[in-house]
């Protein structure tokens, strides 16, 4: 209770123009982002960047939180946000054109070559590597779900109040997230 | 088999062990004997089990120092301008905008109104007899009228004394 009269003391505060106030903001939730954006990510350095951006549009966009609803759930919706437009800017570089001999190095490099991976089992680093590839690929919404079900360990009706859904929902693309990776992670798991 | 691709959520909430006891027996029940859903369910876990096993590095003081000063910079450099008033406060300006408007109009069509009714009352002189003449008018059809009922009224009463005179 006195942190959530704190919470909104702090909130109140940034309102009125107080950078420092910001500054303790931060201090109170950047873990929490860190967190969430390494879930997402997998890098230090990446998930350090997010959680810059999230916290700048924060910083802008506190105006428009309403009190009514938990500023940890709105911040969660912003950092998630964060990280599925850092995922498209991604795929965008990623698409743009290689050269042919720099874009078959990349293929091979990436592109593990599976009749030997589903004869030797995979460590699980590797296949955690492979996992990790397969979900930046799944579409924003399914990723989403996934990432806050299975590494974050949100409830079902936690993941609906970030996600802006109904319960349900969340948990049809949750089943969606796995049908799609136990497919194509099936050549990898014996 | 045909069986199997109804039993697809189930599977995954078999796993995700979601769910409840007799459905469990039964999903149980039939990977027993289904090669097909027994291998499903053992990827579903796998994938599961490989997803939980992440492990988030926590930093270092010396990290959230760094990434305190150059979000302040970022801040800077972005010029972000300073924070939004409240919603609260946008929302009673909303509000505060369309009612100064409406006033407002109100005030001109009231004025505009007044200037015409006051130009009603500049009429020239013929105008002014005209309307004195119709309100003597109407005054002495007023009078008239009333002293037709005057007399009606008598009539009524010598009618009524007739009547009560030939009774009796």
């Amino acid at each position: 209770m006195s942190a959530q009269v704190n919470e909104r003391d702090l909130i109140d505060r940034i309102h009125g123009g107080d950078r420092l106030a910001f500054t303790e903001l931060v201090r109170q939730y950047a873990p929490k982002g860190f967190t969430i954006c390494y879930r997402f990510v997998e890098n230090t350095e990446d998930a350090k960047d997010v959680l810059q951006e999230a916290f700048i549009k924060v910083y802008k966009h506190i105006g428009s939180f309403r009190k009514e609803s938990s500023f940890s759930t709105w911040f969660y919706r912003i950092v998630v946000n964060t990280c599925n437009d850092f995922f498209r800017r991604k795929k965008r570089v990623q698409a743009e054109p290689l050269s042919v001999s720099a874009a078959d190095e990349s293929f091979e490099r990436e592109v593990p070559d599976t009749a030997v991976l589903a004869d030797a089992r995979l460590e699980e680093n590797e296949l955690r590597e492979v996992l990790n590839k397969h979900i930046e690929a799944l579409p924003d919404k399914q990723r989403t779900a996934f990432i806050l079900r299975y590494r974050q360990g949100l409830s079902g009706k936690e993941i609906s109040q970030v996600m802006r859904c109904n319960v349900a929902t969340a948990k049809v693309y949750i089943f969606r997230a796995v049908r799609a990776l136990q497919k194509t992670m099936a050549s990898y798991i014996r | 088999m045909i069986w199997c691709f109804l039993l697809r959520r189930k599977l995954y909430d078999y796993a995700d062990r979601t769910l409840p006891v007799p459905e469990r027996a039964r999903v149980f029940e039939h990977i027993q004997r289904c090669a097909h859903c027994s291998a499903t369910v053992r990827r579903i876990e796998s994938v599961l089990k490989v997803a939980g096993t992440q492990k988030v590095p926590q930093p270092q003081k010396e990290f959230w120092n760094r990434f305190e000063s150059a979000l302040d910079a970022q801040i800077d450099a972005r010029s972000v301008p300073d924070v939004k008033p409240a919603a609260s406060f946008r929302y009673r300006v909303s509000f505060a905008l369309p009612a100064f408007a409406a006033i407002c109009i109100v005030l001109i069509s009231a004025h505009v109104y007044q200037r015409q009714y006051v130009s009603a009352q500049r009429v020239s002189p013929a105008e002014q007899r005209l309307v004195k003449e119709t309100l003597d008018y109407e005054f002495e059809t007023a009078q008239t009228s009333s002293a037709d009922e005057d007399s009606l009224q008598y009539d009524i009463d010598l009618l009524d004394e007739l009547e009560s005179n030939s009774v009796s």
